[in-house]
This record gives C-alpha cells, sequence and structure tokens, in this order.
C-alpha cells in the first residue's frame, strides 16, 4: 500500500506542486490544508500516515503548534516545510520531536528521502512503543512487585503491585532511596531496616534477597515477602544502569503453610495421645491385671501345696511371671506418670539409669512444675526418656546433666552430656528419635533445640511456655 | 475379748480372697469387709471402723495414698497397712510420709503379710525385707550424692563455658555468636546457672564459679 500524506501549506501554488510530485512518485496525498485548525479537523478522519507542515498558515496556529498536537494526540509523523530558519523558529520546532525539517525552496529529491527516513523511523519507532506498552502493561497488572532503581539506589520505577505493598503512590516514590522505600526487616532476628540489595550483584548474574524478610509498609502493614530475584539493568554495552527488584507478597503462602502445619500437627498429636493412651491402657492390664492375678495365684498355691518343695519351686516360677509382666508394663508406661509429678518421675528415671549403667547423671530441679496434663506430662517424660537413652548409648559421655525448671512462665527441661556429640552420619540414623522429641515438643506449642559437637557434647533443651501446659 | 476387726480394699477379687483365706487360720482377727475401690475403701473404714485396713495403690478411682490421706483425715488413729505391686522408692516414701504404719510387696511372701498384720495390730510399724531394701538403697545413694555436691557445684561443660565468657564481659549475643548457639539457649544457661549457684546475678556468678576453681 502506497504511504498516504497530508499536506499543510496556505501557498496554492507550493501545494499544487508538492502534490504533483509526490504523487509522480508514487504516494498517494489526502489533499492539501491552507490553515493548521484545517489540518486538524481532517487527520483524525484521514489518518495520513505522514504531514508535511507549513510553520507559516493561514488562521490563528501556526504549523508548529499544530505539529505539537498532531505529534502529541496521533503520533503521526511531521515534517517540517518552511522559509523560516531563524533559530527561535528552530528551536520552537524541535520540541515538537519533527521527523524532518526541509528549508524552502527544495529539491524534489531532497524531500523523497526526508520522507523515506521519517516513515522508516516512524515504523521502527512505533513497533517499539507497542512492544514498550505491551511490555509496561505486562509489568503493571502482574501481582508480583516490580522495583527498578538506578545506580544510586533510588526508586525510577514501581508497578502498581509495588506501590500497593510498600504503600509508597508511584510519583512520591520517584527518586527516593530504595531503602526508604522499601523499609525490611529480618523476622528471625529482628533486624530492622535490612538493604534489600545486600548481596554482591554479579555482572549478568540474578541474585535472590535474604529470607524471612517483612516488608513494613508507609500504611503500617507488615507484608512478609519473599521468592525475590534482583536482577542488574545494563545497557547496549553492558554497563549497569541500575537495578531490576522483583518480589513476591508471601501473606498468602504463609498462612496457607501455616494452616498445613497445624492441621499436621493436630494429626501427630492425636496419633500420639492415641498411641500413649494405648500404652498405658496396655501397661496397666499387665500391672495391675495380669501381675495380680498371678499375685493371687501365688498366694492361693502358697495356701493349698503342703509339700515345702513344690512350693517354693512354684513361688520361684510365679515370680518370675510377675517380674516380668511389671518390666513389660513398666517398659510401655511407668506406673509413676500416673501418680507422681513430673520431676519426680524424671528423678526416678535418672535414678534409675545411673543405677543401671557407668554414667553419672545429675538431676537438678530449682524451681519444678505445678501440675501439668498427663499427656503433657507424658510428652516431657517421653523426651527426657529418649535423650536419656541416646546419650547413654551414643554420647560416650561421663556425665550426664538433667535440668527441669518453670520459670518466668517458660518451661525448660535440658538434657545434657559431655560427650563427643552427635555425627552427622548417625544423625539420620537417629532421625526417629529426633523427630519423635521434636514433635512432641511442637504439639505443646513449645520447641526443641538440638546443640552438639565433638568438644562439648550434645544438649537437647526443651522449651514450652508454661501457660500452655496447665491441667 | 472380741476378734481384732479387718477391712481389705483391693480391686481385684482374687487378691481378696487370698487374702482372707491367709488371715483366716488366725484366731485373733477377722476379716469384716471388703472394698473394691478406694471411694468404697472409705466409705466402709467410716461405717465398720476397723482397727486395720490392708489398702492397695493402685484403684480404678482414686490411688491408695490418696485414700490414706482421706482415712488419716478422719481418724488420725487409723492403723493402715499398704499391699501393693509397686516397690519404687517414690511410692514407699509417698506412702511413709503419708503416715502408713506397714507396707508389704504383693509378690513377697505369705509369711511377710501375716507378720505385718500381727505387728501393726500390736500398734508397731512393719515394713517388709523388700521394702527395707529399698528404703536402705535410698539412704545409701543420698550419702554418695552428698559427698559429691559439698565439694563442687555441678556446672555442665557448656555452663562453665558460658560463666568463662560472661567474665570476659560478653552479652549475650556475643557469646551466641560465638558459641554457634542461638541468644536464647545462652539466657536458658545462664538462668540455671545463677539457681543452681545460688547467686542473684551474673558478677556474683563468677565470683563464687572462680572460688571453685572452676575457671
Amino acid at each position: 500500500m502506497n504511504s498516504s500524506i497530508l499536506i499543510v501549506e496556505d501557498s496554492f501554488i507550493v501545494a499544487l506542486h508538492l502534490k504533483a510530485t509526490l504523487e509522480s512518485e508514487g504516494y498517494q496525498v489526502l489533499g492539501s490544508c491552507n490553515s493548521a485548525e484545517e489540518a486538524l479537523l481532517v487527520i483524525p478522519q484521514k489518518k495520513p500516515h505522514l504531514v508535511l507542515m507549513d510553520i507559516m498558515l493561514n488562521g490563528v496556529m501556526d504549523g508548529v503548534e499544530a505539529a505539537a498536537i498532531i505529534n502529541k494526540k496521533y503520533r503521526i509523523p511531521v515534517i517540517y516545510i518552511s522559509a523560516l530558519s531563524d533559530k527561535d523558529t528552530i528551536q520552537r520546532a524541535k520540541l515538537t520531536q519533527p521527523y524532518g525539517f526541509l528549508t524552502k525552496p527544495f529539491e524534489d529529491r531532497e524531500i523523497f528521502t526526508v520522507i523515506e527516513m521519517a516513515l522508516y523511523k516512524h515504523d521502527i519507532e512505533s513497533k517499539w512503543h507497542q512492544s514498550e506498552e505491551r511490555f509496561l502493561s505486562t509489568v503493571n497488572s502482574i501481582s508480583d512487585a516490580v522495583i527498578t532503581v538506578t545506580t544510586d539506589y533510588r526508586i525510577s520505577y514501581m508497578n502498581p503491585s509495588a506501590q500497593a505493598m510498600t504503600g509508597w503512590p508511584s510519583a512520591a516514590a520517584l527518586s527516593m532511596p530504595l531503602v526508604e522505600v522499601m523499609f525490611l526487616r529480618d523476622e528471625e532476628t529482628g533486624e530492622q531496616g535490612v538493604n534489600p540489595a545486600q548481596c554482591a550483584i554479579g555482572m549478568g548474574a540474578s541474585n535472590r534477597m535474604p529470607e524471612n524478610l517483612e516488608l513494613l509498609g508507609k500504611h503500617g502493614k507488615r507484608i512478609p515477602i519473599g521468592e525475590s530475584s534482583l536482577s542488574p539493568m545494563l545497557d547496549e554495552d553492558g554497563n549497569s544502569v541500575g537495578l531490576i527488584i522483583v518480589f513476591k507478597d508471601m501473606s498468602d503462602k504463609r498462612q496457607h503453610e501455616r494452616l498445613r502445619k497445624e492441621v499436621e500437627l493436630k494429626r501427630t498429636a492425636a496419633l500420639i495421645e492415641g498411641q500413649e493412651k494405648e500404652r498405658a491402657r496396655i501397661a496397666k492390664d499387665l500391672h495391675d491385671g495380669l501381675g495380680q492375678m498371678l499375685n493371687a495365684i501365688k498366694m492361693n498355691a502358697g495356701l493349698v501345696i503342703t509339700n515345702a518343695n513344690h512350693a517354693a519351686n512354684l513361688a520361684k516360677l510365679m515370680d518370675e511371671a510377675i517380674q516380668e509382666s511389671v518390666r513389660i508394663s513398666e517398659n510401655l508406661m511407668p506406673a509413676k506418670l500416673r501418680d507422681f509429678d513430673l520431676s519426680t518421675c524424671v528423678r526416678s528415671l535418672c535414678q534409675q539409669i545411673s543405677d543401671s549403667s557407668r554414667f553419672t547423671i545429675s538431676y537438678a530441679s530449682h524451681h519444678a512444675p505445678n501440675a501439668l496434663g498427663q499427656l503433657h506430662k507424658v510428652n516431657l517424660f517421653r523426651i527426657a526418656q529418649e535423650a536419656l537413652n541416646n546419650a547413654v548409648k551414643h554420647s560416650k559421655a561421663k556425665n550426664i546433666t538433667v535440668q527441669l525448671n518453670d520459670e518466668n512462665d517458660m518451661l525448660r527441661l535440658s538434657i545434657e552430656d559431655d560427650g563427643n556429640g552427635i555425627k552427622c552420619s548417625e544423625v539420620t540414623k537417629r532421625q526417629n528419635g529426633l523427630i519423635n522429641m521434636k514433635e512432641r515438643a511442637e504439639i505443646m506449642g513449645g520447641r526443641l533445640i538440638l546443640e552438639t559437637d565433638s568438644h562439648r557434647g550434645t544438649l537437647v533443651l526443651v522449651e514450652v511456655p508454661t501457660q500452655n501446659l496447665a491441667v | 475379748m472380741s476378734k481384732l476387726k479387718i477391712l481389705i480394699a483391693d480391686d481385684h477379687a482374687m487378691i481378696r480372697n487370698g487374702v482372707k483365706a491367709l488371715l483366716a487360720s488366725q484366731k485373733d482377727f477377722k476379716v469384716v469387709g471388703e472394698a473394691a475401690n478406694g471411694a468404697e475403701a472409705i466409705e466402709q473404714y467410716i461405717s465398720l471402723s476397723p482397727d486395720l485396713l490392708i489398702l492397695d495403690i493402685s484403684m480404678p478411682d482414686m490411688n491408695g495414698m490418696q485414700v490414706t490421706e482421706k482415712i488419716l483425715q478422719h481418724d488420725p488413729k487409723a492403723r493402715i497397712i499398704i499391699l501393693s505391686m509397686y516397690d519404687d522408692e517414690e511410692y514407699i516414701s509417698k506412702c511413709m510420709e503419708n503416715g502408713v504404719m506397714g507396707y508389704v510387696v504383693k509378690n513377697e511372701t505369705s509369711a511377710e503379710l501375716t507378720q505385718a498384720v500381727t505387728t501393726v495390730l500390736k500398734g508397731q510399724t512393719y515394713f517388709s525385707n523388700q521394702v527395707q531394701q529399698v528404703i536402705f538403697k535410698r539412704y545409701s545413694t543420698n550419702i554418695g550424692k552428698k559427698k559429691t555436691k559439698e565439694i563442687d557445684i555441678n556446672l555442665t561443660n557448656r555452663e562453665i563455658e558460658i560463666v568463662k565468657l560472661i567474665s570476659e564481659g560478653m552479652t549475650s549475643k556475643q557469646m551466641a555468636d560465638k558459641l554457634f548457639i542461638s541468644a536464647r539457649t545462652v539466657e536458658t544457661h545462664r538462668a540455671n546457672l545463677i539457681k543452681k549457684c545460688g547467686v542473684r546475678n551474673a558478677i556474683e556468678l563468677v565470683k563464687k564459679v572462680e572460688k571453685l576453681g572452676l575457671i
């Protein structure tokens, strides 16, 4: 298709000549206007590919004013054709970003060259412009926050998501230092004012912000952010001209994760509770049921059997059976957990292990906890039992210290040995026991800390807020 | 003279029958009542006013220690013998503290129980052979413990390390960084140390531990 051209020229003769020249070269001339006002009426109807614009025109408006409107409103390339070439005119014309300026009089060939250049340049520019618009609308509509900064870390762009998260409108944030707009807090350490661009940015490489960041917005909201990337913006020569920062609002994801974890914890709690209840039931049946019956049989047998030798043999067998039922029962669930407080039970556990091994186990409780719910008591006891068994079996320690204190609204149970720690290779082997301790701590709304190294031995520390443990 | 009255409280009929059969041959006393749980035991004790109660610890509603407390509140002169499966030190001491006059473990010989009944009915205490063993053992381990405790306060390696760093003027945060542990763990060590050493603050703690020659 031939390019269409509109001529805006008040000189009838010049206009006619131009029309003839252009048509002879194959252009489609849409007509000629002799005033700026007329041109502005015609352009929206005829939509020319290009406008040739005289500056001095009939009417109030001159060509420069008209060109400014055409450029802004219709993005149609304008080429000035004028006899004026004074400094002021050139200066004014320049600001309307014309695609060419021909000083009258000019050669025919000259105008073809300028028109071809202008059309080509405009074509390229509009393609670029379209792709930029597509890009911008993408960036503007994605839910990820996008912020770009200059090389001195001042804001050069923020997309709507970034504006919503930071609470800074784009206009206010522009040219502000990044650290003021993105005010970050490390959720783990509580450190405020973390610099988002602190990690090293390799040329062309992409990097991440630290984990566990919370954005303190200007609106006063705290938003956990994550899945971030920091990429350098490079110019054509590969020089860094700034930084693109992309990050996500993690609120929903966190919420989801929290719920998932809660459900999981409830399930684990139910599982462990069921298991402990079952153990307690079997232990009680063995101890109080079977054991008692054996005792009664022994007692009756003693009365019935008159032969002293027979009676003694039978009594011996019975004693063995009784001891066995008690042993199995105690392994399942110590009867003491039913009748005594946690401190007494843990002390007794330490004593038993001390008696049956070469270890010195010290137990200290300067401020023993008040009455605990039975399930919590069992959980804490099991943790102590597991940790002590681990220490006895694996640590090669000389001394083991168990401490149980309830102070400042926090119950703390620690089991510490001076052995040679848990080796990484062993962690997997002993994972079940460790996970079990951790789960029990978490069920109570507390946490388990495991510290181990070859010089200082192993420390298992459980902390549970006292308010979680009331009966 | 009328026979002395005995009440048996145990949730197992086999045990109650066994004890009854064992005591049937004795001419000086007779079993006047049986209770299958704690509440019944208290009820019958009040209505029958027996001279002796033979009481089990493990019962479905309340345990024998709780029953003992209730009965002694009602009648401080009550004579109670515990007849239990348990021979753990904790149970024995708790029952003795509560004021029972005898304790026999169920798997001991019948002679022990008969002996306990006759002795307690005379107004004396009787703790069976097995029970005495447990008490002696506790006493001897306590002697051992006291010896070591007087010499030094038992500090763990980690605790000694923490005191050293406190004496160097380090904050909890600095210690945590140095030892690769969390600041909260350091705080826990600190709190335990202050309690263990019976001091009020960090300065006294360092002084005390220096005096003990641990740092």
